[in-house]
């Protein structure tokens, strides 16, 4: 029994690890492609917009075996957590950047103009006053999509990685125990989402209160 | 590693065969999910406190816990228990409760589109509390969740491969029994993906179509 | 001989098949004030945003300065105008909105020193030394650090000057700067102008409905209908002796509704 529960806290290090890791690399991915989305490059956008319909389309699981199994043929290796979290990353920063374009998008065209008339450069107008109005906006779709990715760390067992799902089945398969151990590292995966989503939570109060909500857009 | 046409060929009448299941395994899961969505949403809002609690705190505890590890308990722990399913009936089960839980919420925002004085008017027009659902608040609220369900029949179709984690032979099933018989990945997996990639762009395409039409039609 | 300070040939702009200015050609000479009225949709707002670049042209030339605004010369010939040039021709212009515009998640004093801090390199104690002149000028010295959701919107509109001033600009651009305004507080904005107009020296022009203050505050008046100007003069010309029959019906309407002259 104490030996399956180690195995288990084993399991949740190891999930824990590649929620933090692959959350970076999706949030990063989601700033660049989601602004290049909005670039007035042509080619930029084509680009981005063939990564996240690329990323988007063809399923994360797909994805992550692809990783795993077909780029060490192309001279890739990578290791199960590496490849976890490019895979995850990678999905998740395309759905990501679509939550970034909406945000900054949803910020009136006022604003903008504002930007314009104290002649702002468009680095500045972002910087100083577009994104920080519109992170208040994309927090609560980026604490869904976190939650969703914490989920979708589970897969991950599939190529050996010794997440928690993967320790479940560990122990399911040396003691023959089978509720149990499902039933333990659900409620840890419900307190880690639940966690998440109170963090993200205070945050967005933490943003709202000084702040005001950005002004409706305005028709011309 | 060369792309072999010969082997991508040998395979492709067994991920065809995989994407029936595939297919198959999508709709019927669809189907629990919206039935037993509107079941949900409707006993979140139940007049009954304890009701409502109970079913929020079941939906919420799934939509917190991974697909993969509902699969692993309906067909590895139910048999415990005297109840044996097949695994495609287990997956098909497992796909549509985890994604209840999100439809229920669709509903939930579809009902509570609709304003007050919709309510109200009918109360003034002497409507029965049936015959305002079915006349005045469910006819307008089905058309916005229209995009937003079929944007969940499409994730669905995305997560079935996890269905080859219970050995149901849909396509990844088919295209990873074939890559660990031959351990060749790159053609059975990157097939998988072209398949995905083409169905989820004509659908992407007319999930927008609907969209459209349903933007006019408001 | 001086030479004018805004130099407006011939331009034209359309939006989709709508044609808003229609070949149109102003002259502003330094330190006038002018007032442009006329109907909504006759083009005087474009006017101002084409201005601040907030619109580009179809056709024609600006010079702002005898600098040419929406061109510029390379290897000897005009091409149009990119970001870089765009930015430096903006320096000498600020703009009052009719919406304030002001940036809801940065305080008052914020809205004022952030332009001058980023855009110009001022040290912060120095930019907030000067947008608390500003905002004493305006009399909010005491809502420097409020929100601007807690403000009135005459209050805001009064921020959203000071913000315009603190670049220092040479041409101050006022789009309907009360239109937004309940009636109550539409004095307090125009009490601010007036102050503008006695004791700086700065080229301003005034988009407006307010007639009785237009005559006032401004050296010219144009009247402006369908993207054209049909007249202009001295306000004593136009409000009591319009000749065009057109400002004669729109200044008999706009009395009508009860505003004075």
């Amino acid at each position: 029994m104490i030996e399956s529960l180690s195995l288990i806290l084993k399991g949740l290090q190891t999930t824990l690890a590649l929620t933090v890791f692959s959350l970076t690399l999706a949030l990063g991915v989601s700033f660049l492609a989601g602004l290049g989305r909005l670039s007035k490059n042509s080619v930029v956008r084509a680009t981005v917009i063939a990564y996240i319909e690329f990323f988007r389309g063809t399923s994360l699981f797909v994805q992550l075996f692809w990783a795993f199994y077909v780029l060490p043929f192309m001279g890739v290796e990578l290791s199960p957590m590496q490849a976890a979290v490019l895979a995850l990353g990678l999905n998740y920063g395309a759905y990501g950047a679509e939550v970034v374009r909406g945000s900054v998008n949803a910020i009136g065209r006022d604003q903008w103009e504002g930007c314009v008339a104290l002649n702002l450069t468009p680095f500045q107008r972002l910087r100083h006053v577009i994104i920080p109005q519109a992170i208040v906006i994309m927090l609560p779709p980026f604490g869904n999509l976190a939650v969703t990715l914490l989920k979708s760390t589970a897969i991950a067992s599939l190529i050996a990685l010794p997440d928690l799902t993967y320790q479940a089945q560990l122990v399911r398969n040396q003691t023959g125990q089978t509720l149990l151990p499902f039933a333990i590292i659900m409620i840890i995966y419900f307190a880690v989402s639940t966690f998440i989503k109170s963090g993200i939570q205070i945050a967005e109060r933490r943003l709202t209160i000084g702040a005001d909500r950005a002004q409706p857009a305005r028709s011309i | 590693m060369e792309w072999n046409w010969t082997f991508a060929f040998a395979i492709l009448p067994h991920l065809l065969e995989g994407a029936k299941t595939t297919i198959l395994a999508t709709f019927l899961g669809f189907l629990i999910a919206i039935v037993l969505g509107l079941a949900m949403a409707l006993g979140r809002r139940s007049q009954q406190p304890w009701i409502a609690r109970a079913v929020g705190l079941c939906a919420d505890f799934i939509r917190g816990t991974p697909l993969l590890v509902q699969l692993y308990v309906l067909f590895f722990v139910l048999p415990n228990m005297g109840v044996v399913l097949s695994p495609l009936v287990a997956g098909v089960i497992g796909l549509g409760l985890h994604n209840a839980t999100y439809i229920a919420e669709v509903y939930r925002a579809g009902i509570e589109s609709i304003s007050r004085g919709q309510w109200e008017a009918s109360k003034a027009c002497n409507l029965g509390i049936s015959q305002t659902w079915r006349h005045i608040i469910i006819p307008q609220a089905i058309p916005p969740m229209i995009p937003a369900l079929a944007n969940y029949l499409i994730a669905m179709f995305k997560e079935t491969p996890l269905l080859s984690a219970i050995t149901v032979y849909e396509i990844m099933g088919e295209a990873l029994g074939a890559a660990s018989r031959t351990y060749r990945y790159l053609e059975p997996v990157t097939m998988v993906g072209v398949f995905f990639l083409i169905i989820s762009l004509v659908c992407a395409y007319f999930a927008r179509v609907i969209e459209e039409r349903v933007r006019i039609h408001q | 001989m001086t030479n004018p300070i805004i130099r407006i040939k011939n331009i034209s702009k359309s939006f989709g098949a709508v044609r808003v200015l229609d070949g149109l050609s102003i002259d502003v000479m330094p330190k006038e004030r002018l007032a442009l009225i006329g109907p909504s949709g006759s083009g005087k707002t474009t006017i101002l945003r084409i201005l601040m670049t907030l619109e580009r042209i179809n056709d024609g030339h600006i010079e702002i300065d005898g600098e040419q605004l929406y061109h510029m010369q390379r290897a000897g010939q005009l091409v149009p105008a990119d970001e870089k040039h765009l930015a430096k021709a903006r320096q000498k212009i600020g703009m009052v909105f009719q919406h304030f515009n002001l940036f809801p998640h940065k305080s008052v004093i914020d809205n004022i020193t952030l332009a001058p801090i980023v855009t110009k390199g001022v040290a912060k104690p120095k930019a907030e030394k000067r947008a608390m002149e500003l905002l004493d000028m305006v009399g909010l010295a005491d809502k420097a650090r409020s929100m601007p959701s807690a403000l009135s919107g005459g209050q805001k509109q009064r921020v959203a000057i000071a913000r315009a001033l603190a670049l220092q600009p040479e041409i101050m651009l006022f789009d309907e700067v009360t239109s937004a305004l309940d009636p109550e507080l539409v004095e307090e904005v125009l009490s601010v102008l007036w102050q503008l107009s006695t004791e700086t020296d700065m080229t301003m022009l005034l988009v407006t409905h307010e007639m009785g203050f237009a005559h006032d505050f401004a050296h010219r008046v144009l009247f402006f209908d369908r993207g054209k100007i049909v007249e202009e003069g001295k306000p004593d010309d136009i409000f009591r002796q319009p000749k065009h029959e057109r400002t004669q019906a729109f200044l008999k309407k706009i009395l009508a509704a009860g505003h004075r002259i």
